[in-house]
């Protein structure tokens, strides 16, 4: 639990992919140095011992629920002005698989 | 004195506001002194024809003897983080560097209707990533009283349109003290409001459980002005709370005799002796007007910046995932989906947010998410409860809203050590408590800010303080002749 976490150029290069964000071998060296100096200062929460529920967010509301009608939305021209690239009524993406 | 017309501090107000009601004319004369600041890089994008066209409209609407709202006239920046319909919003980013929103933040709305005249979107770390407006694509925005400084961020651009005196309002957004930093950095008015008591609806998201859209000015009444005016329930964010908002206005004039303060003896650790002396004399003012002063210690304190950061990267990692240029941002790229995909994200986000969510995706991956993630979900946790008892015996705490002065433009480059100057801001957010900057002089010409935290839903408190201490400071001058 305490021992020290350490972020090698392997797990970079996961990381980084699973980000979708490719790096420069300069890029993955400075990354990687600045992630564990990080990852080291981040230890200090890791080590400690607290018996309280995790906080994800500061409540004071309870769930707050609406009629499920319909309302008014966005034109399909204000849907499509920001697309970087669109095909009549449809975004384009590229070729999900293969 | 307050105006009647607008519920402003006129006494505070600079003299182009008393002295012309023609809101076009107002608008010209902001233009004017955007363009003569122009090298302090405040503003990502100018609405010269939208602005105009407000004034005229309003100007039309007082000609015939119409109805006009509480912000009628007033000009008002806003950081460019927040969705204006039709007005390009970057994030100071790349990836949205032509990003045109096709709908309104609730807040712009309520500006909107409340007759203030938009007249740009500042400029802002790169998604609200830093704390120092130096990671915007765009270039950093200039402090005010040195320009070879740092204006602090991330609402960097929102607090310096401020001290140039181009606009009397503006909104910044804070996740971990981007309202507060900039705010203390160029010596004007900065408030966080509690959490849910602006809507967010429209906010670009960063860390979607610390963010908090809120009000900036140089006098702590038009702050309570523009923070009555956006503040309230939203069914479009249900993290809004439902309980009216007080007259923010008329409450800061109430006095603060009387209010119990808190001084965080952790909060003036390990910095600069000139730095906590200003401090502790604005707190002696406050002490003057009849407020009641104590030492607190807040042992736990320092665990809030670590926790923090775990858990802002964690949020953001999530959010900016949506950034993939298909739907927005994008730009046409060739290449199947997952090519699209990583040049677009590579080439459109800046180090610092690629950083940020390369250690979210971290920290929540399968075998680190307890021993990070939740560690600060619990840390969290202890954290606001140690302040819910501190609020028990105390209306307010105070601490310095940064722990160093201005530095030079690129004068930090290790990203842990930028880190480490939100350390008086971050727990405030943590806890999802309101708090408000406030000038407090000068140290080798350079301005400090006094921080004052709140309990939840208590902004008024803090406002009576700021007004109290305004009153005996006249902090607002300071910013023609800093002492």
């Amino acid at each position: 639990m305490s021992g020290k976490v350490v972020v090698s150029r392997e797990e970079i290069l996961h990381y980084a992919k699973l980000c979708k964000i490719s790096l420069s071998e300069a890029e993955v060296e400075k990354l990687q140095k600045d992630v564990n100096e990080i990852l080291e200062y981040f230890n200090t929460v890791r080590s400690l011992q607290l018996d309280v529920e995790p906080m994800a967010y500061v409540s004071g509301f309870s769930e707050v629920l609406r009629e499920d009608e319909p309302a008014e939305t966005l034109s399909e021209d204000d849907v499509f002005k920001n697309a970087g690239e669109k095909d009549e009524k449809w975004f384009v993406s590229g070729q999900v698989l293969g | 004195m307050v105006c009647v017309r607008t519920g402003v501090g006129i006494d505070s107000l600079p003299e182009q506001v008393l002295g012309s009601v023609d809101p076009v004319e107002r608008v010209y004369r902001a233009l004017e002194k955007i363009e003569e600041a122009k090298g302090l890089n405040a503003f990502i994008t100018v609405d010269k024809e939208g602005a105009l066209r407000s004034a005229e409209e309003l100007k039309r609407r007082i000609r015939m003897g119409g109805k006009t709202g509480r912000l009628a006239g007033l000009l008002v920046a806003v950081k460019d983080n927040i969705s204006t319909k039709g007005l390009r919003t970057t994030c100071a980013s790349r990836m949205l560097e032509n990003y045109v929103p096709v709908y309104d933040a609730t807040v712009i709305e309520r500006i909107r209707r409340e007759d203030g005249i938009i007249i740009g979107k500042t400029n802002m770390d790169e998604f609200a990533m830093g704390s120092s407006t130096e990671t915007s694509f765009f270039g950093p925005t200039k402090n005010f009283f040195d320009h070879s400084r740092v204006s602090g961020g991330s609402s960097g651009g929102s607090a310096v349109s401020l001290a140039t005196g181009a606009v009397e309002i503006a909104l910044g957004s804070d996740t971990g003290g981007s309202i507060r930093n900039p705010a203390a950095f160029n010596s004007i008015v900065g408030l966080k409001p509690t959490y849910g008591r602006v809507s967010r609806y429209g906010l670009i998201a960063y860390a979607s459980s610390l963010d908090q859209i809120g009000p900036m000015a140089r006098d702590t009444l038009s702050t309570a002005l523009l923070l009555k005016v956006i503040a309230g329930g939203d069914p479009r964010d249900l993290t809004t709370s439902t309980r009216d908002p007080p007259d923010y206005v008329e409450e800061a004039t109430s006095g603060a005799k009387g209010l119990r303060i808190g001084i965080v003896k952790e909060g003036f650790m390990n910095i600069d002796e000139k730095i906590s002396g200003k401090v502790y004399d604005a707190i002696g003012v406050l002490e003057k007007t009849g407020c009641l002063v104590e030492e607190v210690s807040f042992p736990f304190l320092k665990y809030a910046l670590p926790a923090y950061y775990i858990i802002a990267m964690a949020e953001c990692s999530s959010n900016l995932a949506r950034f993939d240029g298909i739907r927005y941002g994008g730009r046409s790229v060739e290449g199947k989906w997952e090519e699209r995909v990583v040049k677009i994200r590579t080439e459109g986000f800046g180090e610092e947010v690629k950083r940020r969510i390369f250690l979210g995706t971290f920290v929540l991956s399968a075998g680190y998410k307890e021993d990070f993630y939740m560690k600060a979900c619990r840390v969290r946790r202890k954290i606001h409860d140690d302040f819910k008892l501190l609020f028990k015996d105390f209306n307010a705490l105070a601490m310095p809203t940064m722990p160093v002065l201005p530095w030079r433009i690129g004068g930090i480059v290790s990203p842990l050590e930028m880190y480490m100057m939100d350390f008086e801001t971050v727990a405030v957010n943590l806890a999802g408590l309101p708090a408000v900057s406030v000038p407090a002089g000068f140290v080798n010409s350079l301005p400090v800010g006094l921080q004052l935290i709140g309990n939840h839903f208590e902004e008024a408190t803090l406002l009576r303080l700021a007004y109290a201490y305004e009153s005996e400071t006249r902090f607002t001058s300071w910013l023609r002749s800093p002492t």
